[in-house]
């Protein structure tokens, strides 16, 4: 093995993430020069995959964080908890990665609360410091510490993007459903399910993906197209399985669900 | 009985009726279907197979068809009241309501 490429060779115990462009390289740069990383696709296109994938070529712990409207600084960084009469301050999972220099990822970033972003200015410009307001403590983050970010841009609306002053601070990659041969072939990884079978599961999901903004509000995304080959390969008869997996899961509207039981009908034969 | 001998008028009859029955397309009202019935879902179909999404999909009402008829046609008194499906750049045109299966 060439020395120079240790690193960025990929094991077979990693989790499984086929690559579309040039997403692995433009992460591992981040990582090497601690620049912070935002993740911009809509659902199931691999977003959390690929962190998974890359923090494990990057040999760090991963700490992910769904975020949501309720998600509090506090719940990130920690707080004080009450433990037989003391109060022992307890880290949040940010705070954690912060110490461990681990790979931090918050998922739907733009859900969190406002005061969220304050915390995270400062760790995610050049200062690389998680100001703990609580303890008067400031960590500074050693150089494998990482914050990755996602975000879907497809359903947020205005009052919920993100702040110039915060999108700024990260380095940005789009992501994007996979090429159709490429999605053929994760497909068929993921749920082992011939390659010939994933072929007429992918066209069809393109179909449908033609239909957004339209039709439906999302297409359908790689992770129907996973559970949908599943339920197939399990023996589920292919018009069953596409109707739990990629019509029923899309929209709730009679009328498109024919509309999409035809196309079914007609691509899968 | 004495139709027989005129049989100008025999000829003339039993032709008429002939052309006529060979003509008339029979309907089925019972087991009609309406375009408005389907329109979600045909245009659901229509982009899904690849149609461009600005297009519209409406509904024509029958119109007297411009088809040249045959000479056997000619011969029927009924005219052709047909409805078309047709597509052009505003979009593609189908029959209101078809009632020519005998079931849905
Ligand atoms: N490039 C890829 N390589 C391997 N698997 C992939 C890839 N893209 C998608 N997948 C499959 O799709 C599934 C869904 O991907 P993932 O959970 O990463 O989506 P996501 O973008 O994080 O979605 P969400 O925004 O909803 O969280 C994965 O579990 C995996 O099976
Ligand atoms: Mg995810």
């Amino acid at each position: 093995m060439d020395v120079a490429t240790v690193g960025t060779t990929v094991d077979e115990n990693l989790p499984y993430y086929l690559p579309n462009g040039d997403e692995c390289v433009v992460f591992e740069a981040a990582f090497r020069h601690q620049l912070p990383l935002l993740l911009k696709g809509p659902t199931g296109c691999g977003k959390t995959r690929f962190v998974a994938h890359m923090a494990a070529r990057m040999g760090r712990p991963l700490y992910t964080v769904s975020c949501h409207d309720d998600l509090t600084a506090a719940d990130l960084t920690g707080r004080f908890l009450l433990k037989g009469g003391e109060t022992i301050w307890s880290d949040g999972p940010l705070t954690r990665a912060v110490r461990e220099g681990a790979i931090c990822y918050l998922d739907e970033i733009v859900e969190a609360r406002k005061d969220v972003t304050v915390v995270l200015h400062p760790l995610s410009d050049d200062r690389r410091v998680l100001p703990l307001e609580r303890t008067g403590e400031a960590i500074t983050a050693p150089s494998t510490f990482m914050l990755v970010a996602s975000y879907n841009p497809g359903y947020q609306n205005v009052l919920k993007s993100l702040k110039p002053s915060t999108r700024q601070r990260f380095l940005a990659i789009t992501f994007d459903f996979p090429p159709a041969e490429s999605e053929v072939k994760i497909v068929s990884a993921e749920s082992g399910l011939p390659l010939e079978k994933c072929r007429s599961l992918v066209d069809l999901g393109w179909r449908f993906r033609a239909l957004k903004n339209q039709d439906l509000d999302e297409g359908a995304s790689t992770r129907l197209l996973v559970y949908c080959a599943t339920l197939i390969r399990s023996g589920i008869p292919p018009i069953n399985a596409i109707h739990s997996a990629l019509i029923e899961p899309l929209s709730d509207d009679d009328d498109v669900k024919a509309g999409l039981m035809e196309i079914a009908r007609a691509t899968i034969g | 009985m004495w139709q027989i001998f005129q049989p100008e008028e025999l000829v003339g009859k039993l032709w008429h009726r002939w052309a006529d029955r060979r003509l008339r397309t029979p309907h089925f009202p019972s087991e009609k279907v309406t375009f408005e019935s389907f329109q979600k879902s045909l245009g659901v179909c229509f982009r899904g197979f690849g149609g461009e999404s600005g297009m519209s999909i409406a509904g024509t009402a029958p119109k007297a068809s411009g088809h040249r008829r045959s000479l056997l046609d000619r011969f029927g008194s009924h005219g052709d009241r047909t409805s078309n499906a047709f597509l052009n750049r505003q979009g593609v045109r189908l029959p209101n309501a078809i009632d020519l299966f005998p079931h849905r």
